[in-house]
């Protein structure tokens, strides 16, 4: 698992600056493709889940996020919900044929 | 703390409107949400350049859809111009997934006939119609006053033109802007274009 955390580490940046994320960026968008965005909602007990984007999306239209398993609304889901990246297809796909 | 929420970075982004749309693009989930962004992206390049029309009345259609296409390549998103997709198309952007976005681009000259010539060149000419490339645009540049009623009379002549299965419906990001879907001539999988204006009139009643 990825995260911009994770790069920064690697990088040795300070902090997660915008040429970091513009760096992400492109390695999950345009054709190189290399990387898959993911969600993962951690709540107050510490138990992790991937979120579906549609989840996001509905918080974002209603002002909060239902806990994926007991339905509760959360209104400050933004603090609890963290992106991360995992080799895209294509890219496990290019190393299996190198 | 291995983890970055999106609270902290949407916080890092909040005065970056091209960089948050950037990130919007790249994390987009699936071809309907990354179109939706790069659609978010055209205005936000268009808005800029509709800041200094005096400056750009006098441009070309080539010379205003490079200036898009760079500031687009400025938001990291892979634009190019005059590609070589069934004919040389004004605007294609290409994403993650092989998604495509194309559009064609057309300065006014109070002749919708001569736009109608650029639609179908999009629709006919460049577009596949295939899954993952079944969106696109239709840009209008005009150094006419009142865009808002050339929008309106294009969308009347398009519409008359009574293509098979076309619908419309207005755009939710750009009132200016309207969406048409009919089925591909190729495919007859619903193509979906989204006709965008940029005004470039300048004509300042100041002076005496």
């Amino acid at each position: 698992m990825l995260t911009f955390i994770s790069f920064k580490n690697v990088l040795g940046y300070p902090s997660v600056d915008e040429l970091l994320i513009r760096a992400v960026m492109l390695l999950a968008n345009s054709s190189v493709h290399a990387l898959d965005a993911k969600l993962l909602f951690i709540d107050d007990d510490d138990a992790e889940y991937e979120l579906d984007p549609a989840e996001l999306e509905d918080a974002r239209k209603e002002g909060a996020l239902a806990h994926p398993v007991t339905g509760a609304l959360i209104g400050d889901y933004e603090r609890k919900v963290f992106p991360f990246f995992v080799p895209s297809d294509r890219l496990i796909g290019a190393r299996a044929h190198a | 703390m291995t983890f970055q929420s999106i609270e902290q970075l949407l916080a890092l982004v909040q005065d970056k409107p091209a960089l948050e749309i950037g990130l919007s693009v790249a994390t987009s989930n699936d071809y309907a949400e990354w179109a939706r962004n790069i659609n978010r992206a055209v205005d936000h390049a268009l808005r800029q350049m509709a800041q200094n029309p005096e400056l750009r009345q006098a441009k070309g259609e080539d010379e205003l859809t490079i200036e898009l296409v760079s500031l687009l390549n400025m938001m990291d998103i892979e634009a190019g111009h005059d590609t070589k997709v069934g004919g040389h198309v004004d605007i294609r952007i290409k994403g993650k997934r092989d998604y495509h976005w194309l559009a064609e681009a057309k300065k006014h000259k109070q002749d919708y006939a001569w736009l109608m010539q650029g639609f179908q060149q999009l629709n006919t000419r460049y577009t596949t119609g295939l899954a993952g490339q079944d969106k696109g645009g239709f840009i209008v540049y005009s150094d006419h006053a009142r865009i808002d009623r050339t929008m309106s009379k294009w969308r009347d002549h398009l519409e008359e033109q009574k293509i098979e299965g076309m619908s419309f419906s207005n755009c939710e990001l750009n009132d200016l802007s309207f969406q048409s879907t009919h089925p591909h001539d190729r495919t007859g999988r619903p193509l979906e274009v989204r006709h965008i204006a940029l005004s470039i009139y300048f004509d300042p009643k100041d002076r005496i």
